[in-house]
């Protein structure tokens, strides 16, 4: 303990010296997302390619996959702060930016409620808005907590397998320590895939052996795969007791896996597609 | 090969002299360094980057330092340094195997070091040591060759035929491993193995580049030496003894210095298709089949190209960067194809 407080005094003039960052760049969608959401996008110069929301990102020139960054490119946009993912990287070029006098900050992004909210605190307090920051944390945590207190003494959660779309056959569906894990689960359910992580495809009997009672599938990853209907049609997802009875739920990817300042809503809205009675036809 | 060459050598007379070739290619080389140096997404007029290259400690701001020494010198002497290694290697196993269609990646080198360098990717991922990706390339690329050329070697001889062969074995276990991976690989690894595959040379800075570039260095003086023998060998191997061509050593050196600059390139750059097919044929269209300009021009050839793909590489897509092995295959492909077309022509005609 005492040397986390050693490094965060260490750290302290350069957070003041972030809170002052005029030219921006985040990388990952959570973190650009939170930036707009307090309302400090105009001190934003450029953003990763997987950050799509809101739509004002796309006046912010894209620096490409947040895993291949090139640092001669961020350093074209002239930042005085990187806010980065932990995922981001390669590690070579956040060094070389330190280099070049670049402060890059690192934030976990990983797939938990806890880490998302931090983020948003740790976002704030690097704009110099950490009031505003906890305030949005505050905000979805009190959602989140709403949600549990509904759900809690529920006796049986609804079985809910994530589908990211994938090939007709073998749809890509979420393991455990996902981000759609957690939404599931903050949304009352009962993630359906658990044995294996991140996210894999399924075969056909192993979708079976999971026994859905809903399904819950990412927008873009449906129009790839042509709809849910197609996807339905192509694998042994009809065959599930989701499939069974049309229990599908389709939702924006972006809105669904961000993890940003819309997790509260997101999961809001996920536990009422959920609990309530939604059949395939009124949904989407 | 040989027929092929005399071919060749018959369309010499339409083409440059061959004693200017070899100092055009330095002066190329040379100037192309000089004006991709100040070719990037930062803009730094030539001015300012001479003013930093030529006062490391005072000239420009913190941030021009960093690009001109941190960042583009490391890079361009990454891709002079790769692009005269995949050249060599390429022009070393073409001629030792007497097949035009030899390529660095024949002797299982870079499907080696791919292999190696998804297990980290996948297996390993963000928790992996900055070192280790390079590191596991190198020893996956070395293994692979060295794996092939045990299966090739009969008694104290090596079959270039059982090598040629063991290599396509080997890639193809080696593409099925990379399969393997991407099957277990979260939609993060892949995307980054994907990249990986594709290479770049934007990953290395001073660190990463020093411990290669004794090993680059010395693959290519070596490998330039063997443009004699190579000349000889093109007779076949019983004539190139006669000769007094000591072969066995020949082919010993040619596949431990070809498998080395194209191991410790391949790790710091990932995969870079078709410089290594591309740029000797280039030459030898020009110059005829002659190992001792065919090295030396594959040399500087290679480097010029990876140093202008590169600059491309760092600027059409900016602030992002697009993989240089798309451009280089991209070029090289099309090239390829008219190559055929031609060579068909002049069999026909």
């Amino acid at each position: 303990m005492p040397r986390i407080l050693a490094c965060l005094l260490v750290l302290l003039p350069l957070t003041t010296q972030a809170a002052t960052a005029q030219r921006i760049i985040t990388l990952g969608t959570s973190i650009t997302e939170t930036v707009f959401a307090l309302g400090e996008a105009q001190r934003l110069v450029g953003r990763d390619s997987t950050s799509l929301y809101p739509a004002a990102v796309f006046e912010l020139p894209d620096v490409g996959y947040l895993r291949t960054l090139a640092a001669e490119g961020l350093l074209s946009l002239q930042p005085d702060l990187v806010i980065a993912s932990h995922e981001a990287g390669p590690p070579q070029v956040l060094e070389q930016l330190r280099g070049a006098g670049v402060q890059v900050e690192m934030i976990d992004t990983g797939p938990t409620a806890e880490h998302a909210l931090a983020a948003m605190q740790k976002v704030g307090e690097l704009l110099g808005r950490a009031d505003a920051g906890r305030e949005l944390a505050q905000r979805n945590r009190e959602q989140l907590a709403a949600l549990q207190e509904q759900y809690a003494g529920q006796e049986k959660r609804p079985r809910v397998l994530f589908v990211l779309g994938g090939h007709g056959s073998q749809p890509t569906i979420g393991g455990r320590d996902t981000k759609a894990a957690t939404m599931i689960e903050l949304a009352g359910g009962e993630n359906a895939a658990t044995s294996f992580t991140s996210y894999r495809p399924g075969s056909a009997e192993a979708l079976l052996g999971m026994q859905p009672d809903v399904i819950l599938a990412a927008s873009h990853g449906m129009e790839q795969v042509g709809g849910v209907d197609q996807l339905m049609k192509d694998s042994a997802l009809a065959l599930t007791p989701a499939g069974r009875s049309g229990r599908v739920i389709v939702m924006n990817s972006g809105l669904l896996l961000g993890m940003g300042p819309r997790m509260g809503a997101a999961a809001t809205e996920l536990a009422a597609q959920l609990h309530g009675k939604q059949t395939a036809e009124n949904v989407q | 090969m040989s027929e092929l060459a005399l071919r060749m050598r018959q369309w010499r007379g339409l083409r440059l002299p061959r004693g200017w070739l070899m100092p055009a290619l330095a002066v190329a080389l040379l100037l192309s360094c000089l004006v991709a140096i100040g070719i990037g997404p930062v803009r730094l007029s030539p001015a300012e980057v001479w003013s930093v290259l030529l006062s490391p400690l005072s000239g420009g701001s913190v941030q021009d330092q960093a690009v001109v020494w941190q960042l583009r010198l490391p890079r361009l002497i990454l891709a002079v340094l790769t692009g005269s290694t995949l050249a060599l290697a390429g022009a070393s196993l073409q001629g030792l195997f007497r097949n035009p269609l030899a390529d660095p990646g024949l002797i299982g080198v870079s499907s080696g070091a791919a292999l190696a360098a998804g297990s980290v990717i996948v297996l390993v991922g963000v928790t992996a040591p900055v070192w280790l990706l390079p590191v596991a390339a190198f020893g996956g690329g070395l293994s692979a060759a060295i794996i092939v050329a045990r299966i090739a070697k009969v008694g104290s001889a090596t079959s270039v035929a059982t090598l040629l062969l063991a290599g396509v074995a080997m890639t193809a276990i080696a593409t099925a491993g990379l399969g393997l991976l991407s099957f277990l690989a979260d939609d993060f690894a892949l995307r980054s193995l994907t990249f990986w595959t594709l290479g770049s040379l934007g990953r290395a800075g001073w660190r990463e580049l020093v411990p290669a570039l004794p090993m680059l260095i010395l693959a290519v003086l070596v490998m330039l030496r063997m443009a004699r023998p190579l000349n000889a060998l093109l007779l076949g191997e019983a004539e190139a003894r006669h000769l007094g061509v000591n072969v066995e050593r020949l082919k010993k050196m040619l596949l431990i210095w070809s498998t080395l600059g194209v191991g410790a390139a391949v790790s710091l750059t990932g995969i870079i298709g078709f410089v290594g097919l591309l740029v000797p044929h280039l030459i030898r269209l020009i110059t005829g089949p002659d190992h001792r300009i065919v090295m030396q021009a594959s040399a500087c050839g290679g480097a010029l190209l990876m140093v202008w793909t590169d600059a491309m590489s760092r600027t059409l897509v900016a602030p992002a960067e697009l993989p240089i092995g798309i451009i280089t295959s991209l070029i090289g492909g099309p090239f390829f194809i008219w190559l055929l077309i031609r060579q068909r022509q002049r069999i026909v005609g």
